[in-house]
């Protein structure tokens, strides 16, 4: 018997369910990587986890600590403490849902099967794009609650209802999906995880660093440009002072993913793969 | 379908490893597509599918270039490395990804890994599959998408014999189906075997363009092996003919200079019994080397003398 028994052959197939075979192929490969979970699993665990235990220590501090100590806390960045290394490891998941292709060699098959590039990247985009944005405002929401309980003796605790709460948590997912979506584009610019990962760590970490040395005002004009302070700016509660408005901070925080995903679709497009 | 490679040339930074290489690529036979290692039958593969861009020439399949195909697993279907899998994923969940960008229904995935003989392992992390079971679910998921070219790069590595005899019957099932079957190797030996027709690269040239009969007929520089009971009254004919022959331990004679068919009609009209008469493998696999190397040698020579690079 023949290997080759008939297949439905698409002669032709709209441009609609041709792009949603792109999705499915990606959602299928990110389902089937068991690295996924795991990091998925740490991410939950470091930002769940850590918000509420500052809250914790500060709470049972609180008797301590002088009257600018305390004028200066942020219930709301407390909330967010995990977050500095979870968003590590969301943004690593971008750059590996490319690299992981690339270092195994698997990306010639995909380009094979689907020879569309900026397509594929645009539906890998959309995947980890979506994925970052659920469970990035899920931990977001998640952290909040059991931060705010814990801050209770402290007198500083905020109700979902307070003014800004909402947008700031909102804020955090949508940070977490453009620092996500910048992973898959430094991914793809590198072909190589560790490099993505440098990338990124450079970035959020090593770039602030480097401009918050520099002269002023240079280092609070380009520090606010920066993914990391942007983040501040959207999650925190009230505007500090030399900071974008809120609706600049989340263009430039845009730009990132936009830049980034749109110079490795051009490489990606013009070169050998 | 035809593949057809039109004056193909491919540099890497300085070095060039494809050539003003120009072949068609027929359907309804095997074409074996042969060449030492590092003569660039990969990078020639890789620009059939759109991996890789030719700084010249021109490549078409069915006369479309690769990249704008749309699906293209329903009409192209290839294996470049088999060991390009990710080793977390299961051999389902691998093929399964290909299937849905390419509209496949997923029971077609099942069938296939069952029919290349994976289904008791088709749920288990490829990482743990060997390099011969890695090669059948590359092949599986070549045929995924009943296509009808078919492109194969060296997949005869870590094959068992019992595999090497699976692929070569399949390989020739498709042939006989009317697809186009491109397969490369480095071994004539393995191409002897299963192609109808070679295309023979040495560094990026075309060397020959030929069945594979009329190859392996041409390699006159290669042995044959003769058994016949009155060997020495054979020897004398065949040396008359103009023929080296050696008479070996096991009682078999080695010629050369002349063609088996030649032999075969010598003994014939001498009225001499042969009970064995086939080219020397071994031979044939320095022939084939040296035939490269010349090619390449005499090329290379011609190219300074014209000062082409
Ligand atoms: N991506 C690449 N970068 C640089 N050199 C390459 C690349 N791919 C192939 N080559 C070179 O091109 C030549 C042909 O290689 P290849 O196509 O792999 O040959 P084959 O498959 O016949 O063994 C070799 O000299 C190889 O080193
Ligand atoms: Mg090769």
């Amino acid at each position: 018997m023949s290997m080759l028994t008939a297949t439905a052959r698409l002669a032709t197939v709209g441009p609609a369910a041709w792009f949603k075979g792109l999705i499915s192929a990606e959602t299928v490969k990110l389902r089937a990587t068991r690295s996924t979970y795991a990091m998925l699993t740490g991410a939950t665990a470091l930002a769940v986890g850590i918000g509420p235990l500052v809250a914790k220590s500060t709470a049972s501090r609180w008797p301590h600590l002088t009257a600018a100590e305390r004028a200066g806390f942020d219930p709301m960045a407390t909330t967010f403490r995990g977050f500095e290394i979870a968003q590590l490891i969301i943004a690593t998941l971008g750059v590996l849902a490319v690299s992981s292709e690339y270092s195994t060699g698997l990306i010639r098959t995909t380009f094979a099967a689907a020879p569309q590039r900026r397509a594929v990247l645009a539906a890998k985009a959309l995947v980890i794009g979506a994925i970052a944005l659920l469970i990035g405002t899920a931990l977001s929401f998640a952290t909040f609650f059991p931060t705010q309980a814990l801050l209770d003796p402290t007198g500083t605790s905020l109700a979902l209802g307070h003014p800004g709460v909402v947008r700031a948590l909102l804020a955090m997912g949508v940070y977490l999906t453009a620092i996500a979506l910048t992973g898959l584009g430094l991914g793809t610019l590198t072909r190589s995880t560790a490099g993505g990962v440098a990338g990124l760590f450079g970035l959020v970490f090593l770039v602030p660093g480097a401009v918050s040395a520099l002269p002023a005002p240079w280092n609070v004009r380009i520090g606010t440009w920066l993914p990391g302070d942007l983040a501040g700016q959207l999650t925190g509660l009230h505007l500090q002072a030399g900071a974008l408005s809120r609706p600049a901070s989340l263009i430039v925080l845009l730009l990132y993913p936009i830049v980034f995903l749109g110079l490795a679709a051009i490489r990606l497009h013009r070169q050998d793969a | 379908m035809k593949i057809e490679v039109a004056d193909v040339t491919k540099r890497y930074g300085e070095a060039v490893a494809v050539s003003g290489l120009t072949f068609t690529v027929e359907p309804g036979r095997v074409t074996g597509f042969l060449g030492p290692n590092g003569s660039g039958k990969s990078t020639t593969m890789r620009m059939i599918l759109g991996l890789d861009t030719p700084d010249r020439g021109d490549i078409a399949i069915g006369g479309h270039r690769y990249r704008g195909l749309v699906r293209p697993m329903h009409q192209v279907g290839a294996l470049l490395d088999a060991t390009a899998v990710h080793p977390a994923r299961t051999g389902t969940a691998h093929l399964r990804a290909l299937a849905c960008a390419n509209g496949i229904a997923p029971s077609r995935v099942d069938a296939l890994l069952e029919q290349v003989g994976l289904g008791s392992v088709a749920r288990r992390r490829v990482g743990g599959y060997s390099l011969g079971m890695k090669q059948r679910l590359g092949i599986a998921g070549a045929l995924l998408g009943d296509p009808s070219v078919l492109m194969f790069d060296e997949p005869v590595n870590g094959l068992d014999p019992e595999g090497v005899r699976w692929l070569r019957d399949l390989l020739r099932d498709l042939a006989a189906e009317g697809r186009t079957v491109l397969v490369s190797s480095h071994l004539l030996s393995e191409m002897s075997q299963t192609a109808d027709h070679l295309i023979v690269i040495g560094r990026g040239r075309l060397i020959a363009d030929t069945s594979t009969q009329d190859f392996i007929a041409d390699g006159s520089a290669a042995r044959v092996i003769v058994r016949a009971p009155y060997g020495g009254d054979l020897a004398r004919v065949l040396i008359a003919d103009g023929a080296a022959v050696e008479a070996r331990g096991d009682g078999t004679l080695a010629v050369t200079d002349l063609t088996a068919a030649r032999i075969g009609h010598l003994a014939h009209e001498a009225g001499l019994e042969l009970h064995e008469l086939r080219p020397d493998q071994a031979s044939l696999e320095e022939a084939f080397m040296q035939l490269t190397a010349d090619a390449v040698e005499h090329r290379a020579l011609a190219a300074e003398l014209t000062g082409e690079r």
